[in-house]
């Protein structure tokens, strides 16, 4: 609820009042903050399902959970993590924090962005509605053909999967492309683009990766689909089609996504870093050109998934090349980071604790990375709990300890109140602890022979005690994720106030208010350095040309933003931006509607979704919506 | 001007009409056609894979597609994008009767040549379930052909929003979103046709 202050620049940011506003609101901030715990609900829910995994492997022939049912947790459990956590919170806290570390006040296409969130929460409620219809997806995350086909998944589970993660990549291509123009054109004035910020640079090649290995998938679930309700055979071998073109399709999006997922986390470590050891990043370039790097030859890698379908051996060669090339970008970002700590006065609070936590999780994963890019050791380790525990390194190392630093680096920006060290602390050991004693002994039980998807196994072979181990580790991460959790509840009421600046910080989202303004910065701000609040701090939020002031102190009630060049961000021309629209809720309700038509092979569902959908663009085009 | 390490640059603003680089909104349409690009290579990458694994592509007892009725309706279509340019040509610089007769000649042979290949596609009298050539063309087909009726959709919308309405800016860039929407349906199109119908005998 908000009221009129009689100050237009606050009035014509304000969202407006009610349920209505709420749901038609459109501001970065907003959008950002229903991703980014929107994307934490979901982790959660996905990490209770591993805990009854972990519970039912705890020990030898446990009847606690039935076969179909594992099925059903190992294959949501991975859909959830990997479509429903690791994408979306990258991209949350790209469009919540870009637009502050820029500068600018909003993102290039505040409605498309809404749209984003909505089809967003309408995929995974539409996935999530599989367990109300008692047809859970059972498939494994990569849902393979011939078991995701016609003829040995014939219920609905399958289309719940493929609708539902269709949905959900459609918000992700939208996020993306809504942060590639927003950082190509609306950076503060003379921030060049060798001076945006690490992070920036990391969301810059994610969202471009997005765009790029996104589609493909989006366009293979419309086939494997199409197999599931027309009859073709894209996936069938009886009627020339082939299923190994599901797995190209599949990993061709699947490799760069483990990418796509980790460039975020290494911009948040980017972020911290410097703050908390009170020194510059070094080698700036270097982790700037090895991000690219790294999106490039992520592209390159897919087959490495695939090396025991019978790849020829000139295949076999280029792949594992590929695979073992991209540890070099990788390596010289580990370096420049390690580098930096050396050189710095490290303060050791929580978000550096979480991001020393990631340097040694994720080295070691990437350690075990290089032994499974090799295709003897491969064929060997493939489809063992030793890729379990080596994926796990990887992307709870590369994404949920950086995840973990943001927040408590980047929360009382967004809240006003600072977190409690001392829980903080508790919370990382907990979860550093509990994350080894879970995923180190699952290589040895992996070496021991233990093969991924079981959902039992014999006592007396050798496994009992490495299980045991990592389901106590389960459970003491759990523990650590709710200490996590209640610290964050209790700063909401009770968290020390955090001021504009608790940390000192070098980029411009520590320049405003904490929580920031609606509009970010009254007077938008000038970066002429890599790290303007170090170099010039104060800033400079006086004069200027004469649209600054205007800016400022607006003389017509419009939202307005400033852009810029896409190399110097030179000023180029002053922008009106959209200040309220349904249009996004109903776009994203309306594709809801189509997609349960299809489901449910009701042609009239479809096609009042269809019709939904005609009108809902329509209106969209047509209005400007940027007027009050 | 503002000094930096860099050197100076100017905070000023261009006049309007003198800004040096592509609108916000181009930007915009530039990304989400690559996301689409991206769609369709996807389908090329499984008709090529599909062919090249297939004994016989199309499989025995299939005729190629004809040359003839396609290639009149990609000779149609090229002419829309003659069009689709004096357009886009008018949407930055011409008055609003220019642009309204570009696109509305635009759409005119874009529709023209919906008919053309929707009649082709019917006459080839494919079965999608028989066999995945069949499937994977009628598919591959779709997207291009649907990709064209969207932007005759969207010159249509134009059409109505130029009905007595000055051309201002806003009227500009979508008419420039429209022209480029035009000529990346045509590159789909140009692909589905090179490779379904001049590249039919390639893997027989």
């Amino acid at each position: 609820m908000t009221t009129v202050t009689g100050d237009r620049l606050e009035d014509v940011w304000a969202t407006r009042p009610g349920l209505v506003g709420w749901l038609g609101a459109v501001n970065h901030k907003q959008v950002g903050q229903r991703f980014i715990a929107t994307a934490f609900v979901f982790f959660l829910v996905g990490g209770v399902q591993s805990l009854f995994m972990r519970y039912q492997l705890g020990s030898p022939e446990s009847t606690f959970l039935d076969p179909e049912t594992y099925n059903q947790l190992f294959t949501m459990h991975g859909t959830t993590m990997m479509f429903l956590f690791a994408v979306p919170i990258g991209e949350a806290f790209g469009i919540y924090f870009v637009p502050l570390m820029l500068g600018a006040r909003d993102m290039p296409f505040p409605r498309l962005n809404a749209f984003g969130y909505w089809a967003y929460l309408f995929g995974g409620i539409f996935l999530y509605s599989s367990f109300l219809a008692g047809s859970v997806p059972d498939s494994g995350w990569y849902a393979y053909p011939p078991l995701s086909g016609p003829e040995y998944s014939p219920r609905s589970n399958l289309d719940f999967w493929l609708l539902g993660v269709t949905f959900v990549e459609v918000s992700g291509v939208i996020a993306a492309f809504e942060i590639v123009v927003l950082i190509l054109r609306f950076r503060a004035p003379g921030m060049a683009i060798s001076r945006m910020p690490l992070f920036v640079w990391s969301l810059l090649v994610t969202a471009t990766m997005i765009l790029v290995a996104f589609p493909p998938l989006i366009m293979g679930t419309v086939l494997l689909e199409l197999d599931r309700k027309v009859g073709t055979g894209f996936y069938d071998p009886a009627v020339g089609g082939d299923p190994m073109l599901w797995q190209h399709i599949f990993w061709w999006f699947g490799h760069p996504e483990v990418y796509i997922i980790l460039l975020p986390a290494i911009g948040i470590v980017s972020a911290i870093l410097p703050v908390f050891t009170r020194t510059r990043i070094v080698g700036y370039t270097f982790i700037a050109a090895a991000t690219v790097a790294i999106g490039i030859l992520s592209f390159g890698v897919w087959v490495h998934h695939m090396f025991t379908t019978g790849i020829n051996l000139l295949g076999l060669t280029f792949f594992t090349a590929g695979s073992l090339l991209i540890t070099i970008p990788g390596g010289v970002q580990i370096f420049a980071f390690i580098a930096t700590l050396w050189r710095g006065r490290p303060v050791f609070k929580p978000p550096l604790l979480h991001v020393i936590g990631f340097l040694v999780v994720f080295v070691f994963g990437g350690l075990s990375g290089v032994m499974v890019a090799s295709v003897p050791f491969d064929w060997q380790a493939h489809d063992t709990y030793f890729v379990v525990a080596h994926f796990h390194y990887v992307l709870i190392g590369g994404v949920l300890f950086p995840v973990l630093a943001g927040l408590t680096y980047w929360l009382p920006k967004m809240t006003g109140r600072l977190l409690d060290d001392r829980l903080g602390t508790v919370a990382f050991w907990l979860l550093f602890a509990g994350f080894n004693l879970t995923f180190l002994p699952q290589h040895v039980v992996g070496l021991l022979g233990m093969p991924r998807r079981v959902y039992t196994y014999p006592s007396g072979i050798g496994w009992d005690v490495y299980n045991l181990l990592s389901t106590v580790g389960a459970f003491v991460v759990a523990a650590g994720m709710a200490v996590f959790v209640a610290d964050v509840v209790r700063s909401r009421w009770r968290g020390a106030p955090a001021g504009d600046d608790p940390w000192g910080g070098n980029t411009l989202e520590w320049a405003t208010t904490s929580p920031p303004e609606p509009f970010n910065f009254r007077v938008i701000p000038i970066a002429t350095t890599r790290d303007p609040l170090w170099d010039e701090r104060p800033l400079d939020l006086a004069g200027g040309p004469a649209w600054r002031r205007e800016l400022a102190h607006p003389v017509v009630s419009r939202r307005e933003m400033v852009s810029t060049s896409v190399l110097d961000a030179a000023p180029h021309e002053v922008l009106t931006l959209p200040i309220h629209s349904l249009w996004p809720l109903g776009l994203a309700a309306a594709l809801g509607v189509f997609l349960i038509g299809v489901m449910v092979d009701r042609t009239s569902i479809g096609l009042v979704g269809l019709a939904g959908l005609a009108v809902c663009v329509i209106g969209w085009l047509w209005s400007r919506q940027d007027e009050p | 001007m503002t000094a930096g390490p860099a050197g100076e640059f100017d905070l000023d603003l261009p006049p309007p009409g003198r800004i040096a680089g592509r609108a916000t909104g181009w930007w915009g349409m530039v990304t989400g056609l690559v996301a689409l690009a991206s769609m369709h290579s996807t389908l090329l990458f499984a008709h090529v894979y599909l062919a090249a694994r297939a004994q016989a592509w199309p499989p025995a007892g299939t005729d190629a597609p004809g040359l003839v009725p396609a290639s009149i309706a990609t000779a149609v279509l090229m002419l829309s994008g003659v069009a689709g340019a004096v357009a886009h040509s008018a949407a930055g610089t011409g008055g609003t009767r220019r642009l309204q007769a570009a696109t509305a000649v635009t759409a005119l042979l874009g529709a023209v040549f919906v008919t053309l290949a929707v009649g082709d596609l019917r006459g080839l009298e494919l079965e999608m379930r028989a066999h995945v050539y069949d499937a994977t063309f009628v598919v591959f087909w779709a997207f291009a052909v649907f990709m064209i009726a969207i932007g005759i959709a969207g010159l249509v919308f134009i059409q109505f929003q130029l009905w007595g309405a000055r051309l201002d800016q806003r009227q500009r860039l979508l008419a420039v979103n429209a022209a480029l929407w035009w000529y990346f349906a045509i590159g789909c199109w140009l692909a589905v046709y090179g490779t379904l119908y001049l590249g039919a005998g390639v893997w027989r």
